[in-house]
């Protein structure tokens, strides 16, 4: 998949003549690679969830390019079906996004029926297959429960089952762990890698947490205010961080250590701006440590810094 | 230093349609003052239940609660319920209640819901209250104007200062925090973690810090209790039980910890807590654990392994 320049605006009509522009996503470009997993981090309202569900086309982009496997499907509605076959999407929430009078059967037959009506020969089978890959095993004895009845790791287990099951090429996973609790967090990533190694699907893995985005991703993209601020290989930026605002987040992360406590956070002041309002020139510069002469005038451009390490910062320029 | 609480075999159970919940069970735990404890465990283990039981917020379904807390000295568990109210909550043991900064009053001015407990309690005139409102915002990083805003206008990390500084107000002695970073961003997180090391530095206050994150607690707290399915399994100094932990689960939640700065990956626990209606006898913890033992269905004892630090577990039995 190749987002081009992707901007995704909600308007919001405010009293009867002003028009509100929420410029969620505002000129990304990216690239999924078969088997690869790029991580969007980022914090709230960067634009990163709208990001996933506009790249698979829950929601429309306002401009830009969506390509996938070649095809341009940036402004595809009618025959969808192929595309949601090849493109899956999982939230964050593994307690609201099952039907709770449905028992995972019926969950997982759902997207077999709309997708590929009676073009599977043995959907029953299918379904074990996927919960055994999930590791829902014995699949007997999940077949018929209700989410109800399961623990948080476990719906969200089905929830990566209902995504699978149509074996998509594509997928992306919203914030798949936030909800779950830190000692099986780990399991589910991991579960994740497994399946997308074996699978060679390509996942856009939508975090907050760049520290899980450092084991799970081979690439990292780092959002602020609707924009790709840094791009590069997940262990690049990570170890070598060269946007202002990676720093800071990354010094941001607290860290298992007793000596912690004993000293203050190098941190970076203020809040994520609104997107309805983004400051001017560079969207970061009101809460940069390093901000100088042109930030808060011209808008910095993603530009290859090292080889294969983008940067949108004044800095480097 | 002198020890300014003392938690000894508390117990709060509640009674629901399926049975009654041990939420805390036989609880331990020690405070000095001017140090900060970090309680910490996944979502359902009873952290928000021990901090109730502290601040003697009992729900109507209570079905058990007994024990002994020693509060500089007097056990609040006796304690006449107006006595508690009039000389004790809020006014030297506080609370920071877990999703706080979505529950302000919508409608009345921040600063009025920080001073109301002044002047109610205190006899303070609205003058007074006023610039005592306006000197805790300053210590809080908190414009004074802001006293005059509602909550919608303020953002997310400035809505959790105001709740800091509502339980601040009365000058608590002991101040319980119940999560109160887990809804903000990473960076706003770490201003809020470093302004609570600043509090505890200035006014020499003891607190109790809830949270599911190990990494986060240790950016505070001098103590940690690590809690699993209704009781305390590991109480140490910060260094005893992050550098050396002792007890089958916290070497668990530890390694499930991802970090940033090494490169060893987290490591999950297989299997999920028990539920807290019937739980099994003995260890609660044995179901997950890789060293157990026949003996780990007889209760484990709490065991001594240094001045500061004991474990339940039949491996130091
Ligand atoms: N008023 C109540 N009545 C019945 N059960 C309750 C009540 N309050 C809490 N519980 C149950 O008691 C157990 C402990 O809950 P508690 O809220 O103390 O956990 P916690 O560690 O604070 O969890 P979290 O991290 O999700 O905040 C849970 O099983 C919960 O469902
Ligand atoms: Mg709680």
């Amino acid at each position: 998949m190749e987002l081009s320049n992707l901007k995704t605006y909600y308007f919001l009509r405010k009293g009867l003549f002003k028009r509100l522009v929420v410029r969620a996503v505002d000129g990304v470009s990216l690239v999924f690679r078969e088997g690869e997993i790029v991580s969007i981090v980022g914090e709230s309202g960067c634009g990163k969830t709208t990001l996933g569900k506009t790249s698979v086309k829950l929601v429309e982009p306002y401009d830009g390019k969506i390509v996938f496997e070649g095809k341009d499907i940036t402004r595809m509605d009618g025959d969808l079906k192929w595309f949601r076959r090849r493109a899956q999407i999982i939230f964050q929430d593994p307690f609201q996004s099952l039907n709770p009078y449905h028992s995972i059967f019926d969950i997982l037959k759902e997207p077999l029926d709309n997708l590929f009506r009676g073009e599977v020969d043995d959907p029953t089978e299918k379904i074990m297959k996927t919960l055994e890959e999930v590791r829902l095993a014995p699949p007997e004895e999940f077949l018929y429960k209700y989410p109800h009845m399961l623990s948080g790791g476990q719906r969200q287990r089905v929830n990566i089952a209902r995504a699978l099951i149509v074996d998509p090429k594509f997928i992306v996973a919203d914030e798949p762990v936030s909800m779950i609790d830190a000692s099986s967090r780990a399991e589910i990533l991991t579960l994740f890698r497994e399946i997308q190694n074996r699978r060679r699907t390509a996942i856009m893995y939508i975090t907050h947490d760049i520290s899980t985005a450092k084991y799970f991703s081979d690439y990292i993209a780092v959002m602020y205010a609707g924009k790709v601020v840094e791009y590069g290989r997940t262990m690049e930026v990570i170890k070598n961080p060269l946007h202002p605002y990676t720093v800071g987040l990354i010094a941001s992360v607290p860290e298992p250590d007793p000596e912690n406590r004993k000293r203050f956070r190098p941190v970076i002041g203020g809040e994520p701006p609104n997107p309805i309002n983004p400051p001017p020139g560079c969207r970061f510069h009101p809460r940069c440590p390093k901000r100088f002469e042109p930030c808060d005038k011209i808008e910095p451009q993603l530009k290859e810094v090292e080889k294969g390490h983008f940067v949108a910062c004044h800095l480097y320029e | 230093m002198g020890l300014l609480l003392e938690v000894r075999d508390l117990h709060l159970y509640y009674r629901t349609i399926k049975g009654v919940v041990q939420a805390v069970d036989g609880v331990d735990l020690r405070l000095e003052e001017g140090k900060v404890v970090g309680l910490v465990g996944e979502s359902g283990c009873g952290k928000s239940s021990t901090a109730n039981a502290i601040m003697k917020l009992l729900p109507k379904n209570t079905a058990r609660y007994d024990g002994e807390i020693l509060f500089d000295g007097v056990n609040i568990i006796d304690l006449d319920d107006e006595i508690f109210r009039r000389e004790y909550r809020w006014k030297r043991i506080a609370m920071v209640f877990q999703g706080a900064m979505n529950s302000l009053n919508p409608v009345i001015k921040v600063g009025d819901q920080v001073a109301e407990p002044l002047i109610l309690k205190e006899g303070y005139t609205r003058a007074e209250a006023e610039a005592r409102v306006k000197e805790l915002f300053r210590m809080l990083n908190l414009p004074e104007s802001f006293v005059n805003r509602y909550p919608h206008e303020l953002s997310g990390g400035m809505k959790q200062r105001v709740v800091i500084a509502m339980a601040m107000v009365l000058e608590p002695q002991l101040l319980i925090l119940d999560e109160p970073t887990s809804a903000l961003d990473v960076s706003v997180q770490a201003q809020i973690m470093n302004l609570l090391k600043k509090l505890k530095e200035l006014k020499r206050m003891s607190m109790i810090f809830i949270t599911h994150d190990i990494a986060l607690a240790s950016d505070l707290s001098d103590y940690m209790a690590i809690m699993y399915a209704g009781k305390i399994v590991e109480f140490g100094t910060i260094e005893e039980v992050l550098l050396d932990p002792k007890h089958p689960y916290s070497q668990g939640l530890i390694a499930a910890t991802p970090v940033l700065s090494r490169d060893v990956p987290p490591k999950f626990l297989p299997g999920n807590p028990p539920s807290l209606i019937n739980p099994p006898k003995g260890c609660r913890f044995k179901d997950r654990c890789k060293y157990r033992m026949d003996v780990c269905d007889n209760e484990p004892n709490s065991i001594k392994l240094s001045d500061s630090r004991y474990v339940k577990c039949f491996l130091y039995h």
